[in-house]
């Protein structure tokens, strides 16, 4: 079954969709995208199982690191198409309050 | 003394308030792992690691990293509450393929319900052919009661005879015909008729009063 696109959907792709060609792990997503913890991971975990986003844990020796390995996030080929096509459809819903909003 | 008593409570208030705070980190990680305890095994394999090491990296102070924790452990619970809402849903669409009645079973009710109609159809068939017959139903019916099987009983046979205007059927006993006719051919029949439905006797006499046949059409 698709995801609804809402918009913390939304939120969550736009910063994936920022970050692409590059790896996100949770703390960093949820500052990006302004959520809660309670709402990024059962987001994040809808949109890995609707196969949107791919994640893996990373690959360092913990104990050199000084940290524990994080678990990283990106968008699939199909996620780019999805956040690129919901964010331009928003982009033009909201582009009619160009004129109230002004440029900035 | 008041300065030193308030001054006192404080002290101890800051106390406990640290030693609370000291333990914060480990109350967040009790709590994310508690409400990790709620998914499927395969879930909770998958994200609890994850949230162990975010616990670790969150870099706010204690209380703001508790507070992450616990939208944590609600997140926990929503993706808990989603897979066990999946697994319902999968078995149910599993239950619906089951109970769809295939073609044998279509065809199955269609014979029995042919099976049926038959036997309807045949049960008015007999009702039809048993009417003013005897049957048992009808002899049980009858006997059911006293005064009605006595009635039945005490009918007497039936007599065919010269008359003087013909041919008449008259009862056994009675002085007066039941039916009077033209031919004894009409006569005959009828007082067969008779002797039949009531189940009793049917005497035939010749013209010279002479017993020609006696039939009895008992039970």
């Amino acid at each position: 079954m698709q995801p609804r696109i809402t918009r913390e959907t939304e939120q969550v792709l736009a910063a994936l969709l920022a970050a692409i060609g590059s790896w996100r792990y949770g703390l960093e997503l949820g500052k990006e995208a302004d959520l809660r913890s309670g709402t990024l991971y059962p987001l994040l975990a809808r949109l890995e199982q609707a196969g949107w986003v791919e994640s893996e844990w990373e690959k360092i020796d913990e104990s050199a690191a000084g940290r524990r390995a994080r678990r990283y996030y990106r968008l699939t080929g199909e996620g780019e198409l999805v956040a690129r096509e919901a964010l331009v459809k928003t982009q033009q819903r909201l582009s009619v309050l160009r004129p109230v909003l002004g440029d900035a | 003394v008041k300065t030193v008593e308030s001054v006192l409570v404080l002290a101890v208030v800051a106390k406990l308030v640290d030693q609370a705070f000291g333990l914060l980190p480990r109350l967040s990680a009790l709590l994310i792992r508690s409400c990790a305890c709620l998914l499927p095994p395969q879930q909770q394999e998958r994200w609890l690691p994850e949230w162990l090491a975010e616990l670790e990296a969150h870099p706010g102070p204690e209380i703001l990293t508790f507070f992450w924790a616990f939208g944590v452990s609600i997140g926990a619970v929503r993706i808990g509450c989603r897979a066990r809402a999946a697994s319902v849903l999968a078995r149910r669409r599993r239950l619906r393929k089951a109970l769809t009645p295939d073609s044998k079973d279509i065809f199955m009710l269609g014979f029995i319900f042919l099976l049926f109609a038959l036997y309807l159809v045949y049960r008015d068939r007999m009702r039809k052919d048993n009417d003013g017959q005897p049957f048992l139903g009808d002899l049980a019916r009858a006997t059911a009661s006293p005064a009605e099987g006595a009635a039945v009983l005490s009918k007497s046979n039936i007599w065919t005879a010269r008359h003087e205007d013909g041919w008449a059927n008259r009862r056994d006993g009675d002085a007066r015909p039941a039916q009077i006719f033209k031919t004894k051919r009409e006569a005959l029949d009828a007082g067969r008729d008779i002797a039949r439905r009531d189940h009793v006797e049917h005497v035939i006499q010749n013209r010279d009063g002479k017993i020609a046949e006696r039939n009895l059409y008992g039970i």
